[in-house]
């Protein structure tokens, strides 16, 4: 069992994709902690993440979401390369009331949210995101 | 005016994250916009454990040069702080102060890194130990990392555990546990590596091992110790001046500068250098005690906040006979909260 937590709203840089992409975005995973992990502070009430409990996930597979794009060539990677590879597709209809109304909550009522879904399901809802082309790359 | 935003960061209830990364995640996309330094600051409730790609990355943040981001350890949470530093073995050890450690993070980083684009990223006064400690592997995202303690432990790592477009790395020191023959650390462009100690355990395997790696001639590399690498100071670009590169000491036959010491015996500088009895402080009667140069600017105190003498011992720390420390009284006042370099 793994806990999440969880980007609800964006980080970005208008205007400038380099920096845009080494932000955070709106359903990349931020921080992975084992079962019964103590959340604190702004963790619990920041309005930008949620708190996911996923029980069918691995400390392991939960932390391959933490993963950085990689480049696809070594010897000159795109500088626009994101820092998250995957995103959790919170806006995929389908999702169960309970979880999408506690997204939807930027108050933060519910500190965390324990996700009753199979690991097949958790799985689906993991994006690989498309890559960011502008043409930029170190030299 | 800028404010300095200060958060607590440890595993008691009362923090305001539980680990680095949540704190680099909350800061603004804009720092110079918000005219903040971001501030956290490192409680020792408990040792920081990751297993996954690492304990902090900071990038693309806009930063200036005051306006930046500084992972640091609040006051009396530091190693440094803790009297019972001076005479403990030097090295790796939780019990002394803030520590981070990472098992997972070989494929990025360990400890910290930099993704650069405009992030400043300065980290002060932790101990940490990962396969590697710590990465900045972007332009134009300076960092700065002073009066750490790091303990490296990677051995497959097709990169080094530091490698900089620009930052600056002092009065550090940095423990290899197993040979990494793409360079221990790497010292690009014009980035400064000042009075550090960066050694490699002396029962690793040492074939083909590089401890500083410089693509540079432009670097500024002096005081630092570098022992047990089968080629300590590996320059793809030779340092051709002494106002660049001068005043290290090593075990091998070449060290920039011309007031460089070179052929050292390793054992006879350090208290302890195997992997079983580490403890690297300077040994008494060892050739590194009073061998450097004094900078007033890069390096007036040493690893544990102690003046440095005129003309310092070369390496982290200096070296103290008998007795306790003389400790330096900061007269900036940032005991605990860093510095700008």
């Amino acid at each position: 069992m793994a806990e999440l937590l969880l980007r609800v709203a964006s980080k970005s840089a208008p205007g400038d994709p380099r920096r845009d992409t080494k932000l955070t975005k709106r359903g990349d995973v931020i921080v992975v902690q084992p079962d019964g992990w103590r959340w604190v502070g702004r963790e619990l009430t920041a309005p930008h993440w949620r708190i996911l409990k996923i029980p069918a996930l691995s400390g392991s597979e939960a932390a391959m979401l933490l993963a950085v794009e990689p480049p696809d060539d070594l010897a000159h990677p795109s500088l626009t390369r994101q820092r998250r590879m995957y995103r959790f597709d919170v806006d995929r209809i389908g999702l169960p009331a309970s979880l999408r109304e506690y997204l939807a909550d930027n108050s933060r009522k519910a500190p965390a949210f324990t996700v009753a879904l199979d690991l097949p399901q958790i799985r689906a809802l993991v994006v690989r995101k498309a890559k960011v082309i502008d043409g930029l790359a170190l030299s | 005016m800028t404010t300095t935003v200060v958060s607590t960061i440890g595993s008691d209830i009362s923090r305001d994250y539980s680990t680095p990364q949540a704190w680099e995640d909350d800061s603004p996309a804009d720092l110079t916009a918000v005219d903040q330094v971001w501030q956290g600051e490192l409680y020792n409730d408990s040792e920081f454990v990751d297993s996954t790609i690492g304990l902090v990355n900071a990038g693309g943040v806009l930063c200036d040069a005051t306006r930046y981001m500084h992972l640091t350890v609040a006051a009396g949470e530091s190693f440094i702080d803790n009297p019972a530093t001076s005479a403990a073995d030097r090295k790796y050890d939780p019990a002394l102060g803030v520590a981070l450690r990472n098992t997972g993070g070989s494929y990025y980083r360990g400890l910290g890194g930099n993704e650069g684009f405009g992030t400043i990223f300065k980290v002060s006064r932790i101990q940490g130990k990962a396969p590697r400690a710590f990465v900045a592997n972007r332009t134009d995202g300076p960092f700065d990392v002073s009066q750490c303690l790091f303990e490296c432990t990677d051995s497959t790592s097709i990169s080094s555990f530091l490698s900089t477009s620009e930052g600056t790395f002092k009065q550090n020191l940095i423990v290899c546990m197993a040979p990494n023959t793409s360079g221990a650390v790497r010292v690009s462009y014009s980035s400064k590596f000042f009075g550090n100690t960066l050694v490699l355990v002396s029962d690793a395997s040492s074939t083909d091992t590089k401890g500083v790696w410089t693509n540079y001639a432009t670097s500024k590399i002096f005081n630092n110790a570098v022992f047990g690498f089968d080629t300590a100071f590996y320059e793809v670009t030779p340092h051709g001046s002494d106002s660049d590169a001068d005043y290290n000491a090593t075990d091998d036959s070449y060290a920039p500068g011309s007031h460089s010491l070179t052929g050292l015996t390793y054992a006879d500088q350090f208290v302890g250098v195997t992997s079983g009895a580490m403890d690297f402080k300077p040994k008494s009667g060892g050739a590194l005690i009073g061998a450097g140069v004094f900078d007033s600017t890069n390096s007036p105190i040493d690893l544990l906040d102690r003046a440095r003498s005129n003309p310092p011992t070369i390496g982290a720390e200096e070296f103290v006979s008998g007795g306790g420390p003389a400790i330096f009284a900061n007269p900036f006042g940032l005991l605990g909260v860093g510095r700008v370099a």
